[in-house]
């Protein structure tokens, strides 16, 4: 049972099952040039390798958030490479997230078996829009406090609250947080403008 | 650029780009162990081949409505090796449809319209989620009745124009309403194809 499809065709979504967390770590360690979440429903998704475009805007949130989440002192924030295990059962690695500490078991290294309380996800080239935003309402459904989805195609941020109500800001520069990152302000430039 | 994915791990959707029909013939040429769709916004959708099961029931389907069909004498039924492009430009391939003659082009290729009349059929591969979107798809492009058999709890979902929905379950047959209104489908042999 194996599967090998080309770059150009990721990502893609293919039928599986839902797997324990030992499971899902044995499946990804047979397959360590691909990176992967899964639906609630057990459906296997291929994530796309990510461009250098996107990666350089990825490490520019990441630091913003980390550096902040640091000063602020109550929570952490987590890349892509942290695994979610949603209530729903959704396995997913958001581009960006902050979770507070107290929900975190001292001395847990696996996968987090909660939503994050904060997501940033980074639309990129080869994202669908109607995908991710289906998976920020996800997130919101499962708990989740407050997401961005950063659309760089028409420098937009769609603004997700608790309730489903969204909210689309266009032309802006910046962006405050809200609920429990408050203080947080993303720069939004260098996301508009990566290139050098 | 390639793919090589496992029966299990099908059906499959990949990323794509949407395609002229020469194009999407030449690619499913390059395929032709497999069945393709495509969405609205060009993503590929790699069909997992029917169990043994669903291909009887869907057999069963296709002998009921050609009878039918050829007695009414107003339209033309399609197996599930027809092409649809709906008009949002997704390419389907419904498991059991109909369509008034008056609306059937003259030259072969694939129907560029949705099915006046279309049945899709479960089978213990596909996800009902993902059916019931390609149901609603299907009524959104101007189909006027599908129904959406599920074989799991004998089960018809009827969809309707205007976006209404009624499930029937425990049912031994269902008739048609608007342009099928005199078509009635014995499921008995659905529910127990052998």
């Amino acid at each position: 049972m194996s599967f090998a499809i080309d770059d150009a065709y990721l990502p893609a979504t293919l039928n599986c099952h839902p797997m324990t967390d030992e499971e899902f770590m044995a499946f990804c360690q047979e397959h360590p040039d691909l990176n992967f979440e899964m639906t609630a429903e057990g459906e296997l998704i291929v994530m796309a390798p990510t461009h250098s475009v996107t990666a350089r805007r990825n490490s520019r949130i990441l630091r913003h958030l980390d550096l902040w989440a640091e000063k602020d002192g109550r929570g952490s924030c987590y890349d892509s490479s942290g695994g979610y295990v949603l209530p729903t059962g959704a396995r997913r690695s958001p581009d960006a997230s902050w979770v507070i500490d107290s929900r975190v078991t001292p001395g847990d290294e696996g996968f987090l078996h909660l939503c994050p309380d904060f997501v940033i996800e980074l639309k990129s080239g080869s994202d669908r829009l109607q995908k991710l935003k289906a998976k920020m309402r996800e997130y919101m459904a499962n708990g989740a406090q407050l997401g961005w989805l950063i659309n760089p195609d028409d420098r937009s941020v769609t603004i997700y609250r608790p309730g489903g109500e969204t909210e689309t800001r266009k032309g802006i520069d910046s962006i405050d947080g809200e609920g429990p990152v408050a203080t947080f302000t993303l720069d939004l430039r260098f996301i508009w403008r990566p290139l050098p | 650029m390639s793919f090589d994915i496992d029966w299990d791990y099908l059906p499959a959707t990949l990323n794509c780009h949407p395609m002229t029909d020469e194009e999407f013939i030449a690619f499913c040429q390059e395929h032709p162990d497999l069945n393709f769709e495509m969405t609205a916004d060009g993503e590929l959708i790699v069909m997992s081949p029917s169990p043994c099961l669903t291909g009887a029931q869907g057999s069963h389907l296709i002998g009921q409505l050609g009878n039918w069909t050829e007695k009414d004498g107003r339209g033309l039924g399609f197996d599930p090796s027809t092409g649809y492009v709906l008009p949002n430009g997704a390419r389907r391939s419904p498991k059991v449809s109909w369509v008034l003659k008056t609306r059937i082009p003259e030259e072969d290729g694939f129907l560029h319209l949705a099915p006046d009349f279309l049945i899709e059929l479960k089978s213990s591969r596909d996800r009902l989620p993902k059916l019931k979107e390609k149901m609603r798809e299907y009524m959104d492009n101007g189909s006027q009745l599908g129904w959406l058999i599920n074989p799991d709890d004998h089960s018809v979902i009827i969809y309707r124009p205007n976006g209404e929905t009624e499930t029937r379950t425990g049912i031994d047959s269902i008739t048609g309403e608007g342009p099928v209104a005199t078509f009635t489908l014995d499921l008995k042999r659905i529910w127990k194809p052998f």
